[in-house]
């Protein structure tokens, strides 16, 4: 088989979730991880920059540049979360001190000169706050022609984690998340419909462990305390791995229903602020159709494909 | 069995006219008045006459609480071919938070009240006359939605049109049940089931919205759907919840954030009708006389 690598940069604020998502990048054939530039956002910068430098050297592709981006929102003041990720922000998982550096460029000169200096387009992958790219495209909006389109994580079509209608990564910087989603870039939204039916159970997480590899053994100890808050707080029967699922669409899109629709994201409601708004009406203008939202997936499939990345970390 | 003392509050869109006849056709409710919302006084007085009901028609308020008046209804007005033209009687002559005010009172605290519009002239009775809460029984509302709207990606019309007076009611510690656009979409009927309903009771023809969202030809009655649901509670699942309503942003003005994963820890203020009954809709259709 012999089919083009789709080169992409990362966006992280590694997050347990964005660990799992890093690791399943780098395990794939079908994908050139050009960089990752890393944002505040599950915890404050040092710490995101610090996990995701470990991450990608611990699972030995030092390889990869990592640029440092924005320490907090455009507007508001950053929100971390450390009772979902831990005080590292890698739960109770410990990894060795990163050998490598972050790159001398921060994260949007970095994506900025990444994409001037393609021959292709390259897709963005950001599944933190929206801070950099917002920048990116404000700032820089010629090198919107060498996007090919954006894969995020973030939001929810009809449902919240925040509050009712609000997920995280837009409740941290809603006003970055507005700009992306006005930019005319066209976007794959995985947000809260489809993220919180990509969870792993207690039985999913034995699976991952049971591989026997350093990645199976970093999921099983970083899901440690992430699934006992999620068991405890949401409806789930496992803990969700929201970030994954963007990787998943750029791998196996066939896996998961979407629907094009208009999103715009509000920041202006007193109850509303930060919600996604996915006008699905079917005599809506069409035309002005932004993003694919995604809404299901076949979970065992994608419960394999974090299986599968971990054997490859033998 | 002894008639539910009720007062019906309408913007006289299509639908609230087969609304209308359903609740009156049913003999289970003591009407004791329609109030109205907007400019559809004459005509709903019209429509009382011709129903010969004995209740009086109340002109409420031309506008929202404190948004512009919408210069369209998304439902949809119609002047109905009625026989027996206007006569207003003194009767008519009161305003519907006077007349609200007298009927609970009356009522000793059995007095319901069903809206099919913008809720503005409800809200004005509670602002008007605070007192006389715990003497309403009970508020059902044909507004909001827990899913898409209409007006908006996540608006339904009459949520959108006066989203303070909603506010005002679900925060007024009145029981209030919500039966909003996307429960009443299980009622939405394809080509088959309208063109049915048509054949069993053709002056329904005009009075369906044929309607608003699908490429193919539906046809809906959503007030009259949200109706049925009031008529028949057993047969319908609802959950209390609590809901927001946006009053701030222009994307999203009148969305009802319903609460439902308790994100919000705070106290249920309203009934949720989480689904219609499509069945008891279409025969009522079928039966009602027009």
């Amino acid at each position: 088989m012999d089919t083009k690598k789709i080169p992409v940069i990362m966006d992280v604020d590694t997050g347990i979730d964005d660990a799992v998502a890093i690791i399943l990048a780098l395990s794939s054939p079908q994908l050139d991880v050009r960089g990752i530039t890393v944002v505040a956002g599950n915890q404050t910068l040092d710490k995101t920059l610090h996990n995701t430098l470990s991450v990608v050297d611990y699972f030995g592709r030092g390889d990869v540049p990592v640029a440092a981006g924005a320490d907090r929102p455009l507007v508001k003041a950053l929100y971390a979360d450390p009772a979902t990720h831990g005080e590292s922000g890698l739960g109770t998982a410990r990894l060795p001190q990163p050998a490598i550096k972050p790159h001398s460029l921060d994260a949007v000169s970095f994506l900025r000169d990444t994409l001037e200096k393609s021959d292709e387009k390259i897709t963005l992958v950001p599944v933190g706050p929206l801070t950099n790219i917002a920048l990116l495209l404000s700032c820089y909006p010629h090198v919107k022609e060498k996007i090919e389109r954006i894969v995020m994580m973030g939001g929810g079509a009809f449902e919240g984690n925040m509050n009712a209608v609000c997920e995280f990564n837009m409740f941290v910087d809603p006003e970055a998340a507005q700009i992306v989603f006005d930019s005319g870039v066209d976007i794959v939204m995985c947000g809260l419909d489809v993220t919180m039916k990509s969870y792993t159970t207690m039985e999913d997480i034995l699976r991952l462990k049971a591989t026997g590899t350093k990645a199976g053994d970093f999921c099983a100890e970083a899901f440690g305390v992430y699934y006992d808050r999620y068991v405890n707080n949401s409806r789930l029967p496992g803990c969700a791995v929201h970030d994954a699922v963007a990787v998943t669409y750029l791998l196996h899109p066939e896996w998961i229903r979407a629907e094009r629709a208009n999103v715009k994201l509000d920041i202006d409601g007193r109850e509303t602020y930060g919600q996604t708004v996915c006008d699905f009406r079917p005599d809506r203008d069409k035309t002005a159709d932004n993003a694919l939202v995604c809404l299901d997936i076949d979970r065992e499939k994608f419960v394999d494909l974090l299986v599968k990345a971990c054997q490859y970390y033998k | 069995m002894n008639k539910i003392p009720l007062i019906i509050d309408t913007d006289f869109t299509k639908d609230d006219i087969i609304a209308l006849k359903m609740l009156a056709d049913s003999g289970r409710y003591d009407i004791k008045a329609i109030t109205c919302y907007g400019e559809w006084f004459v005509e709903t007085v019209a429509l009382r006459n011709d129903m010969g009901l004995d209740c009086p028609v109340c002109w409420g308020a031309m506008k929202p609480l404190f948004r512009p008046e919408l210069s369209e209804n998304i439902y949809g007005n119609t002047s109905p071919d009625i026989a027996e033209r206007v006569r207003i009687e003194d009767k008519d002559e009161q305003y519907p938070w006077d007349t609200i005010c007298t009927e609970a009172e009356k009522a000793e605290g059995a007095l319901e009240i069903v809206t099919l519009g913008p809720v503005t002239n409800i809200a004005l009775t509670l602002l008007r006359y605070p007192q006389i809460k715990p003497l309403i029984k009970r508020i059902f509302c044909f507004a909001g939605t827990g899913g898409a709207g209409n007006i908006a990606p996540y608006s339904e019309y009459n949520a959108y049109a006066d989203p303070h007076g909603l506010k005002m009611l679900f925060d007024s510690g009145i029981e209030v049940v919500m039966c909003g656009l996307d429960a009443v979409q299980h009622c939405v009927m394809d080509a088959e089931e309208t063109a049915q309903v048509v054949a069993a009771n053709p002056q329904l023809k005009p009075l369906l919205a044929y309607t608003m969202y699908e490429t193919e030809r539906k046809a809906a009655a959503p007030s009259a759907a949200a109706v049925c649901c009031y008529m028949h509670p057993d047969a319908v699942p609802k959950k209390d919840f609590y809901v927001a309503v946006e009053t701030g942003s222009p994307l999203t003005m009148g969305q009802t954030v319903v609460d439902r994963l308790g994100k919000y820890k705070r106290a249920a203020n309203v009934t949720v009708v989480t689904a219609s009954c499509p069945k008891i809709f279409k025969d009522s259709l079928k039966s009602i006389t027009i």
